[in-house]
C-alpha cells in the first residue's frame, strides 16, 4: 500500500492557493457552489499527484493545470446544461482568469479596506447577502423588500466594491 | 467598451451571481464578453469579487475581516453556524500548522491500519514537520472497506468448527439460531477454514448499533454494555432493539430505499411509506402481509402509504413496477428478458417478463384536482385503481412478430375473467407455496444487511444461474420463514445471536474466505461494510451528545437529513426509475464529509452537546479524550494512541498559550479538533 507523504512545504502551497485556485475556478464556472465542488475534486488530484510537482517552480500555475483538467471534465458533464457557458467563452476568458489568479493577494487586501469604506447599511446589506447559505432572494424574503429591488441594491454595492479595488491596486502598483 | 455596454455587462452579471440569468441573458453576456478584451478584464474582475465575498463570508482568515462580520447585522443562515469553507479553511490551517492535532490526526487515522492494534500504528510526533498520509491510493475505490482492513493483528483465541457444538440428534424443531450455527460451522470444516476469534464487546456493540438501530451507541449505551458482566447481555441488548421503535424506523428505511429509492422523479408520498413499513415492522406484522399491501394497494399515497410503491412505478407500460417487484421483492433480474432471453436460464425469456407485466396492466393511476374551499388552493391526488378488462401486454419479438402476453407468473396462468383482480391474484401465487421467491429473497437480503454479503454474490440476481454459497442454509432458513408466518423478528434476531456474527471483523492473514475478491462467502469473519448514508448522518448526530430519539420524531432533523442525503443521490435520466449514487466512502467523499454543514454543526460547541459538556467539565484531559473516542467510535483508546493523542494536544496548547490565548479554551478547542478528526477518520465511516 503506497502512502503518500506531504512535505511541509507543499501543505503550505496547498493552502496559500485555495483560495486563488477558487476564483480561477469560478471564473470559469458562474455557480459558487459548484465552482467550490470542482475545486473539492481538483484537491483529490492535487494531493495525489503530489509527488510530480517540482519545488522551486510556480506551485499555483501547476495547481491550475490540474484544476484546468477538472473544470473540463465537469464541463463535459454538463454538457446538456443549457446555462453552461459555451466553450468559446471559456477559452477567451481562461487565460485572463489566470493571470488575474496571480495577483488575487493585492486584491484581497483591497477589498477589505474597500468594505470598510462602505456605508455601514451598504456593507450590512452586501455582508448579509454572502452570509453562508443566504441568497439574494432569501435575503428580500427576510428584509421584506421585492427580489428585484435587493438585487438592483446588490448590484449597486458590487459597482462601487470593484471600482474602489479598482482605485487601490492603482493606487499600491503607483506610489506616487 | 461604451458605458452603455459597460452598464449592460455589469446587470447581466448581476443576474448571473443571483442565478436569475436566462439563457438569453449568458448568451448575450457571452457575446460581450467574446469580442472585447475590455469586457474580459471587468468579466474577471468582477466574477473575483463575487467569489471573494462568498468564500470570504464563510469564516475569513483575514481577522479585519472578522472583526467587521461582529456587527454584520442579520444573521440569515439555514444551518451550523458557518458555512461549508470555514470547516475546509479550518482543515487547510489545520494542515498548515506543523504538528497540529488536525494533521497529525488525519495521518494517523486514515492509515489502512486501524489504531487498536499498538504495534502497527506509526505515529509521528514532529513539531517541524507535518507528515499527512492520507489514503491517496483509496480514492476510486468504491466502499473503501476492501483493502483497508486486510493488515489486522492476528486474532488470539480461534474458535475451532470442531468445538462448536454440533448436536448429533435434534430436537423436531431445532431453533433458528442452531441451525445457523451447525450449517457454517460444516462448511468451515469442509473448507479447512478456522472461524476468526470472537469480536470485542466495544467491536460488537457498535456493530450491532449501527445494523439494527441503524446509528452508533451513544456514550452511555456503549458504556452500559461495556461495563456488564452479563453473560446474557448480548440477547438481552438484541432483544431491546429488536422492540424498539428506532429498529422498526431503521429496517423501515432500508425497504423504502430499496422500494421507492432515495429521490423519486414522480411526485409520491416517500414519507407515508416509510410511516407505513415503520408500523408494519413495529407491530412485527408478516412479511408476506407487507408484501401482499405493496402490490395490491389502492386508492391515494396520503392516505395509504403502501400504494406509493406502485404509484412511483406504473409509468412506461408499467416495466418498471414489473422489473423492480421481481428484482427487490423476488431477488430476480428480468428487465433484460423484456427484449431477450436469459443467457443462462432459458425458461426467463420474453413470455416470462410480459406475463408478469400484464399482471398490472388492469392498473391506472387517476389524477384529480381538488381545490381548498377556504384557501382555494389546488392540490393534485394522484390514485391507483383497477379497471375490470381483459387487456395483455403486447411486445415485439426478436422476430419483429408483435405478440401479446396474458397474465401469469413463473408458468402459472392467471384467470383472464374481466373481473379477476390480477394483482390480488398475483400476490397470491407468490406467497401461496411452502417454498417462496418471495421469502427466499428476504431472507438473501436481510442476512446480507448483517454480514456484508448475501448467499448469492449479489442479492438481486438469484436464480438458476447464481450459485449459492450455503443452498441448504438458505433453503432451510427460508422455509422457517415461510413456516413461521413470515416471522421478520425472529429470523433477524436468530442471525444476531449467531456465533457468526459475533466474530471479529479483523482479516486473518491464513483465511480462504475471501469473497472481496469473488469467492463465495464463508461466513467465518464478519465482512467489514461502508455506512450507508443514512447510518453516516445518525451516527454524525449521536457523537455529537443529541438524543437518538430525536433523529426520527424531530421534523427539523428530518428535514435535515434529506437535505444530507440529497447531495448524493440523483435521478437517472431513464425510464427504469433508477438513480446514481454518489456516496462511496472516497477521500473525495471524506472532503465533502469534513467540508459539510453537518460535520461544521456538530463539531461547534454551540451545537455540539458532546463538547459543551466536555468545556464546562472539570474531568482530567485523559478522561475527556477518552470520551470522545468512545462517543465517535464506540471505544476506548489503546494506551499508545491515547499517549500521542496526549503528547499532540500538549504541544497544541503550548504553541497557543505562547501566543496569549488562554489554557482552557486551547485545550477546549484542541479537544474539539480532535473531535473533528475522529470524526473524519475512515475506522469512523465502517461497519466492523
Amino acid at each position: 500500500m503506497t502512502s503518500k507523504r506531504l512535505s511541509t512545504e507543499f501543505v503550505q502551497e496547498f493552502t496559500r492557493v485555495q483560495r486563488p485556485l477558487y476564483l480561477y475556478i469560478l471564473a470559469q464556472i458562474g455557480s459558487v457552489t459548484e465552482a467550490e465542488e470542482v475545486l473539492q475534486e481538483a484537491n483529490v488530484d492535487i494531493v495525489a499527484k503530489c509527488d510530480q510537482f517540482e519545488p522551486g517552480t510556480n506551485f499555483l500555475a501547476w495547481a491550475r493545470q490540474i484544476a484546468t483538467f477538472e473544470i473540463l471534465q465537469w464541463r463535459q458533464g454538463k454538457a446538456r446544461d443549457k446555462l453552461r457557458f459555451s466553450d468559446e467563452f471559456v477559452s477567451a476568458v481562461a487565460h485572463e482568469a489566470a493571470e488575474h489568479s496571480e495577483t488575487s493577494e493585492s486584491e484581497r487586501n483591497a477589498l477589505e479596506h474597500c468594505l470598510k469604506k462602505l456605508r455601514p447599511n451598504d456593507r450590512k446589506l452586501i455582508q448579509s447577502r454572502y452570509q453562508p447559505g443566504s441568497s439574494g432572494k432569501d435575503l428580500a424574503e427576510q428584509l421584506g423588500r421585492p427580489a428585484n429591488s435587493v438585487y438592483q441594491s446588490l448590484g449597486r454595492i458590487r459597482r462601487m466594491l470593484l471600482e474602489c479595488i479598482q482605485r487601490q491596486l492603482a493606487l499600491r502598483s503607483d506610489p506616487t | 467598451m461604451t458605458t452603455d455596454q459597460r452598464n449592460h455587462l455589469l446587470s447581466l452579471l448581476d443576474a448571473v451571481f443571483e442565478e436569475t440569468a436566462t439563457i438569453d441573458q449568458i448568451a448575450q453576456l457571452e457575446q460581450l464578453v467574446i469580442g472585447n478584451s475590455e469586457a474580459r478584464s471587468l468579466y474577471v474582475r468582477a466574477s473575483s469579487l463575487h467569489g471573494m465575498l462568498y468564500w470570504d463570508a464563510a469564516g475569513a482568515p483575514g481577522e479585519q475581516f472578522r472583526e467587521e462580520s461582529d456587527t454584520a447585522a442579520p444573521a440569515i443562515q439555514k444551518s451550523g453556524e458557518a458555512g461549508k469553507l470555514t470547516s475546509w479553511r479550518r482543515l487547510a490551517a489545520g494542515l498548515a500548522i506543523a504538528g497540529s492535532v488536525v494533521a497529525l490526526l488525519l495521518g494517523f487515522l486514515m492509515q489502512p491500519q486501524p489504531t487498536v492494534q499498538p504495534d502497527n500504528s506509526p505515529v509521528v510526533v514532529d513539531n517541524n514537520e507535518a507528515v499527512v498520509e492520507p489514503v491517496v491510493d483509496r480514492v476510486d475505490i468504491p466502499g473503501l472497506s476492501m483493502p483497508g482492513i486486510r493488515s489486522h493483528a492476528p486474532q488470539e483465541t480461534p474458535v475451532v468448527a470442531d468445538i462448536l457444538p454440533v448436536p448429533d440428534i435434534q430436537p423436531p424443531q431445532a431453533l433458528l439460531v442452531d441451525v445457523i450455527n451447525k450449517q457454517l460451522a460444516q462448511e468451515w470444516k469442509a473448507n479447512e477454514v478456522v472461524a476468526n476469534s470472537r469480536a470485542s464487546d466495544a467491536e460488537w456493540v457498535r456493530r450491532i448499533y449501527l445494523d439494527l438501530a441503524g446509528r452508533i451507541p451513544t456514550v452511555s449505551e456503549a458504556e452500559a454494555f461495556l461495563s456488564d458482566r452479563s453473560s446474557e447481555k448480548d440477547s438481552v441488548l438484541v432483544r431491546r432493539l429488536l422492540s424498539s421503535h428506532e429498529s422498526a424506523a431503521n429496517l423501515a428505511n432500508v425497504w423504502t430505499n430499496l422500494l421507492v429509492g432515495r429521490v423519486t422523479r414522480t411526485p409520491i408520498n416517500r414519507p407515508a411509506l416509510e410511516g407505513y413499513l415503520t408500523n408494519q415492522f413495529v407491530a412485527n406484522r408478516p412479511w408476506s402481509e407487507t408484501v401482499t399491501d405493496l402490490i395490491t394497494a389502492e386508492g391515494n399515497g396520503d392516505d395509504n402509504g403502501a400504494a406509493n410503491f406502485l404509484l412511483a412505478h406504473l409509468n412506461n407500460e408499467a416495466v418498471p413496477a414489473t422489473a423492480i417487484t421481481a428484482r427487490v421483492l423476488l431477488g430476480q433480474q428480468v428487465q433484460c428478458s423484456q427484449c431477450h432471453r436469459h443467457p443462462v436460464v432459458s425458461e426467463w425469456d420474453q413470455d416470462h417478463f410480459w406475463t408478469f407485466n400484464a399482471c398490472f396492466q388492469q392498473t391506472r393511476i387517476v389524477e384529480t384536482t381538488v381545490i381548498d374551499q377556504e384557501t382555494g388552493e389546488r392540490t393534485r391526488i394522484r390514485e391507483l385503481t383497477d379497471e375490470p378488462g381483459t387487456k395483455g401486454s403486447f411486445y415485439e419479438t426478436l422476430e419483429g412478430v408483435v405478440k401479446v402476453a396474458y397474465p401469469g407468473y413463473d408458468g402459472q396462468e392467471i384467470s383472464l375473467e374481466p373481473e379477476t383482480n390480477r394483482r390480488a391474484a398475483l400476490a397470491e401465487l407468490l406467497l401461496g407455496d411452502e417454498e417462496s421467491d418471495v421469502a427466499r429473497a428476504f431472507v438473501n437480503r436481510t442476512w446480507a444487511q448483517f454480514f456484508g454479503y448475501g448467499f448469492t454474490s449479489s442479492v438481486d440476481d438469484m436464480g438458476p444461474h447464481s450459485p449459492v454459497s450455503h443452498p441448504k442454509l438458505l433453503d432451510e432458513l427460508s422455509k422457517r420463514f415461510v413456516s413461521s408466518d413470515y416471522n421478520v423478528q425472529e429470523l433477524v434476531e436468530a442471525i444476531c445471536l449467531s456465533e457468526a456474527y459475533r466474530l471479529s471483523s479483523n482479516v486473518s492473514e491464513t483465511t480462504e474466505d475471501d469473497p472481496e475478491h469473488g469467492s463465495l462467502p464463508l461466513f467465518s469473519r464478519v465482512y467489514v461494510k461502508p455506512m450507508s448514508p443514512e447510518q453516516m448522518f445518525q451516527s454524525l448526530v449521536v457523537s455529537s451528545g443529541a438524543s437518538p430519539s430525536q433523529i426520527h420524531s424531530s421534523i427539523e432533523m428530518k428535514s435535515l437529513r434529506e437535505e444530507w442525503l440529497s447531495q448524493f443521490f440523483r435521478p437517472d435520466e431513464t425510464e427504469e426509475n433508477s438513480e446514481s449514487c454518489t456516496f462511496d466512502g472516497s477521500l473525495r467523499q471524506a472532503l465533502s464529509l469534513m467540508n459539510g454543514d453537518l460535520v461544521q454543526s456538530v463539531t461547534s460547541a454551540e451545537s455540539g452537546i458532546l463538547l459543551d459538556e466536555l468545556a464546562s467539565s472539570n474531568d482530567s484531559d485523559v478522561t475527556k479524550i477518552r470520551k470522545i473516542c468512545l462517543a465517535t467510535l464506540s471505544r476506548y483508546p489503546s494506551d499508545r494512541e491515547l499517549a500521542s493523542l496526549r503528547q499532540v494536544l500538549r504541544s497544541y496548547v503550548r504553541q497557543r498559550t505562547e501566543r496569549n490565548i488562554p489554557a482552557r479554551l486551547a485545550v477546549n478547542e484542541g479537544l474539539r479538533d480532535m473531535y473533528w478528526a475522529y470524526l473524519n477518520s475512515s475506522e469512523f465511516g465502517l461497519v466492523q
